[in-house]
Formats: structure tokens, sequence, C-alpha cells
């Protein structure tokens, strides 16, 4: 069963791009998500 | 003219009255000879009168008032005393003294304002229409009563506090007294809370990196507002723009250069952006990006050498046979590749030249290729170019992958001068990977320089001859397709397009080509037969061995008398 990000995942990847000045790789966007699910279950 | 019109005009009262009047005429017409017919000639009576009695016709003003009077169709009296006028015009008749219509003049055009146009009129604005249901909405009469109750008790707190005020007045405020107010104040408090549905993160601990992205590129990929070209991702309205002309002159750079480019040289040398300027990741991720979506341009690279191609450059590599030619040539590797392959997941790898990969200066994509050469980097990707450097030779190699289709097999193009410089059917060569996964060295083991006679396809003639050539590599002996071991082949012919197209057939032609006849067979080792196959078409040990061990007519058959030999019955070919 593979995992599927949901809207909030969405969104906040898009807040990422939105902030982007370059290009932003694939791993700098599994790095952030990987941050933001830390950062919300503390 | 006036002499005409004089003659012509009949006057009043006698002959010297007549007389005296046409010669007023003739002087007033001479007055206004350059003035239109109808055109008023104006001259002083007193003027008339001098000239009158210049002439000798007396009677002075008097006179000449009398004459104009006499004949009212032809002149006419203006003014009083001395300013009065006697006045005609070269027509002969009484000119018309209306005053111009004054209604409208330029002066009075210029100098008087347009009038302000009227304010258009503003079309009502149509109201927005409530939605119906709002109108229809049916409201729970238990919410009103509850609403009454909440006044109510809104009352009966404001009152509780009122009271509770009073016993501040008179008793000093105690801490417990304002906790308590400040208890009922909140119970009575009208705010309500809204709670909508909180979205938690996904939880992404556990998984690994591969699946993250995928997940990732699903989820992004049909965005439209996201651009993706590769690994980068960017938002598309951030993305600069191409208008025709860049787009134009990125394609006539191509061409003008006569090989596919990068996207560095593209953004430095097109576009002027320089390498280390804040842009220029920008410029290279639009180029990417951009190029992508016009049909134009082919995607031809790999994700660290990211080359362009476009219309109108020559191919790379042989042009002895098409590209469809020899992916059909090729088509055994679809069965001998797996299924999933991890690419790039080796260093190096070895390889022994055939004489057909030597002749036409190209490598079969197999499966040990493909684990040390990059995957597509987008979807339907039909062709990568890749750089192979030979530090013995200290040259480096524009060639082309051609990845496989579902139908055809993957191979990889243009080594033809590498091997025509350096090496002979049967050499050993070794391909690494660097750091780059557009960029790769490609290495042979240098020996001595020795001499043989070896097999070569005269082109001119279409035949094959031996000729001797002089190498420095080493080679496989078995591989080497020297006079000795297949000198039978000498004025061979090669074989015809349809037999070279059934590796059966090919196999039955080369053991008599090179096999050992006994008895009215053929027999021939299972490595001469591989080298000899080769010489016309790309064939893998495995399918020769497959050929070999699954014939069903029964036309070859291994030789019990050999060590890994077959022999091949005439007249059975498959």
């Amino acid at each position: 069963m593979s995992i599927q990000l949901n809207d909030e995942d969405l969104a906040y990847l898009l807040t990422l791009l939105r902030n982007a000045t370059q290009p932003v790789t694939t791993q700098q966007l599994i790095d952030a998500l990987r941050r933001h699910s830390d950062q919300f279950r503390g | 003219m006036a002499t005409d019109v004089a003659t012509e005009l009949t006057f009043a009262g006698s002959p010297k009255d007549r007389e005296a009047a046409s010669q007023v005429f003739k002087a007033l017409a001479a007055r206004g000879r350059f003035m239109s017919d109808n055109a008023p000639i104006r001259v002083p009576v007193a003027h008339v009168a001098a000239y009158l009695d210049a002439q000798g016709i007396k009677g002075g003003e008097t006179k000449v008032r009398a004459i104009a009077e006499d004949n009212p169709g032809v002149f006419l009296l203006q003014g009083e005393g001395d300013a009065m006028v006697i006045v005609t015009s070269k027509a002969g008749r009484t000119p018309v003294l209306a005053e111009p219509p004054a209604v409208h003049s330029f002066k009075q055009r210029f100098m008087t304002p347009k009038p302000k146009s009227a304010a258009p009129v503003i079309p009502v604005r149509e109201r927005a229409r409530i939605d119906e249901r709002w109108t229809t909405l049916v409201i729970d009469p238990s919410l009103i009563a509850a609403d009454t109750d909440y006044e109510e008790e809104v009352e009966a707190v404001a009152e509780t506090i009122a009271e509770i005020e009073q016993v501040i007045e008179a008793i000093e405020p105690a801490a417990e007294l304002e906790l308590e107010i400040e208890e009922v104040a909140a119970a009575a408090s009208p705010s309500r809370t809204i709670t909508s549905p909180v979205i938690t993160p996904t939880d992404v601990t556990g998984v690994d990196d591969v699946e993250l992205a995928t997940a990732i590129r699903e989820r992004l990929t049909s965005d439209p507002r996201v651009a993706v070209f590769g690994e980068q991702w960017m938002m598309e309205d951030r993305v600069p723009r191409f208008s025709r002309g860049d787009l134009r002159r990125v394609r006539e750079y191509i061409q003008e250069q006569e090989q596919p480019l990068t996207d560095d040289a593209i953004v430095q040398d097109v576009f002027n952006v320089r390498v280390g300027s804040p842009d220029f990741e920008l410029n290279r991720f639009a180029v990417n990006f951009r190029l992508s979506r016009e049909k134009d341009f082919e995607f031809v690279g790999t994700g660290n050498q990211r080359f362009w191609s476009t219309t109108g450059l020559a191919p790379i590599g042989t042009t002895r046979r098409k590209p469809n030619e020899l992916g059909s040539d090729y088509r055994y590797l679809l069965d001998e590749t797996p299924a999933h392959i991890a690419y790039r997941s080796v260093d190096k790898v070895d390889h022994i030249l055939t004489f057909f990969e030597f002749a036409h200066g190209l490598l079969p994509y197999d499966a040990d290729l493909q684990r040390l050469l990059p995957m597509p980097v987008e979807d339907g990707q039909r062709a990568a170019v890749l750089t192979f450097e030979c530090p013995q030779s200290y040259t480096t190699y524009l060639v082309e992958l051609r990845f496989p289709t579902p139908n055809r097999g993957g191979f990889v193009l243009g080594l033809d001068d590498f091997f025509s410089e350096n090496l002979v059917p049967g050499a050993h060569v070794t391909i690494s990977r660097t750091e780059n996964d557009g960029h790769y060295r490609v290495e042979y083991i240098a020996e001595s320089s020795q001499s043989e006679r070896l097999l070569e396809l005269e082109e001119r003639k279409s035949r094959y001859v031996f000729r001797p050539t002089t190498f420095a590599c080493s080679a496989d002996p078995a591989m080497l397709l020297t006079e000795t071991m297949f000198g039978r082949l000498n004025g061979e012919k090669p074989l015809d397009e349809k037999v070279r197209k059934r590796p059966e057939a090919v196999v039955a032609a080369t053991f008599e080509r090179v096999g050992e006849s006994r008895d009215g067979n053929f027999s021939a080792s299972f490595a001469t037969l591989l080298a000899g196959v080769n010489i016309e078409r790309p064939m893998s040990a495995h399918l020769l061995r497959e050929t070999l061990d699954k014939d069903d007519t029964g036309a070859f058959s291994r030789d019990p008398d050999l060590d890994d030999a077959y022999t091949y019955v005439p007249g059975t070919t498959p």
C-alpha cells in the first residue's frame, strides 16, 4: 500500500514552491515534508 | 468684356443721357475688371462726376445721381452726402447687397467651446440574486426557542451583574466576588465558537525516500500550477517565458553547432546568462521546462547532462543501417532483459566487441549496459546523448543511446571512430561510469603491436575480404576473425536481408561458412559460431544457445565428439 499525500501536505508543498525563487529538487521537498510531519507530532 | 456688356446694355433717357450712362458703366467696369461678375463695384459719386467732367459731360454729381436713378436695373446709390457711392457689377446688374448669413463662421467655431456631451446613461446594475434555497430555508422552531431562552438568560445575567455591582458598591470589593462576576460574565458570553475540521499532515515516519518521491510526483504532476522537469520543481508562473524569437534563436544555434547542446550551453550562449549569476539556475530550469513543451525540440539528455536536439540535425553514428533496422536487429534484447533493472547500479562493464558492433560503431543496450547507464529522464524519451571519453587517446566521443521501445531493442551509437582507430573485432572494452550520469570512460587493454590478416567488409564490392591489420589492443582469440580460422569467408557476399532477419537461417549459413565438413554435415564449436553469426547480425550467446538447443527441425544438434560443439545437417534448414 503506497503512501498518499493529503490536502494539507499539498498545501504545504505549494507554499514551499510559492516562496522559492529557484527550482526546488525532489529531495528538498522530501526533507521539508519530513520536517513538517515531525513538527506537527512534536 | 466690359465694353461688350456696355454695348449690350440698354440705358434709359435721351441719347446724351444713354451715352453718359454708358461712360459711367465703362468707368465702373474698368475699376472692377478683376472682380467676379456679380461682385459689387463701388465708386464714390464725386469720383464718377470728375471722370464725366473730364470726358466733357457736364452736370457733376447731380448728373451721376440722375443716371443712377434713371437706370435702377444697372446702378444703385448707397450712402449720403460726400460718402455717397454708385454701385454696379461687371455683369451690368444691380448687385444684391444682402448681408451674408452669419449663422456660421470660422471665428465663431474657433472661439465658441464645444458643448459638453451629455453623460451616458448608466445601465442599471443587476442585483445579485440570493439563492432561492435561502428563501425557502426552514428554521427549526426549537432553535428559535433556544434563542429566546438565550435572550432571557442574558437579561437575567445582566440583572444579576447589576445586583452584584450594587453589593460591590455597598461592601468593599473582595477578590472572590470579582472572580464570581467574571465567571458569571464568562458563562453569559454571547460569542460562539466555530470549529473547522483539522487536517493533520501525513505521518511520513518510516516511509522511504523513493516512496515519498513517488507520492510527491503523483500529487504535484497533475497540478497545472506546478512546473516540473526531471527532479526539479517550481511554480509555473515563476518560470521565465520565452518568445517565438527566443525559441527560434535556440533552434538556429543548435543547428549552427550541428550537434545537440546542453542546457548550460543554451543559457550561456543564447541567453547570455553567466554561470554563477543568481538567475543562472532559474534560466536553466526555464530552458528545460519550456523547451519540453515545444514540438520542435527534443530532450536527449540525462539528469546531469541535459542535451537538447532539434529538427534538421545530422544523425549521430552509422548511416549504414537505419536506427529502426538496428532496433529490430536487437529485438532479442527485450526478452533477455529483466523487467525491473537497477539503473546505474554497477561501476563498470566489460565487453568483447563483435564484428557487427565494430562495423557499425555501436554497443548493445543489454542488461549489463542498462545497469551502468542512466534511465530515461522523461516519460517516452527516445534517446539520450552521452559523452564517452577515452583517456588513452585523449578523445571524447558524442554517442547516442537509443532506449528500447516495446518492439525494438536499445543500443549505443556513434563509436565508429573510436573502434576503427584503436580496436579490432574481438577487442576487450571496459566502460566505466563517472559522477556525471551522462559522461562515461571507455578504455581498452593496450598491448604490444601485432599484425594479423583480419576480416573486413569491402563496401564498394559488397563482399568480405581479409586484409593485414596492425593493432595494439587485447582481443579474445575466439572472437578475432583471422584468415586462418574464418578463411572461407573470403570473397563471400553478405547474406540477403530476408535471411539475416531469421537467427536460425544465419546460424545455418554460418555453419557452412566456418564449420568443419564431416560426412556432408558441418561441425563447429560454440565460440566459433558466436563469432561467425555476429558477422551478419547481432546475436547474444544466450540467443545462439537457444537457437541451437531448441531447434525443432533437427538441423542443429550437439556434437558428442567435441566439447561444446554443434553439428548442422544441410538440407534441413529451419
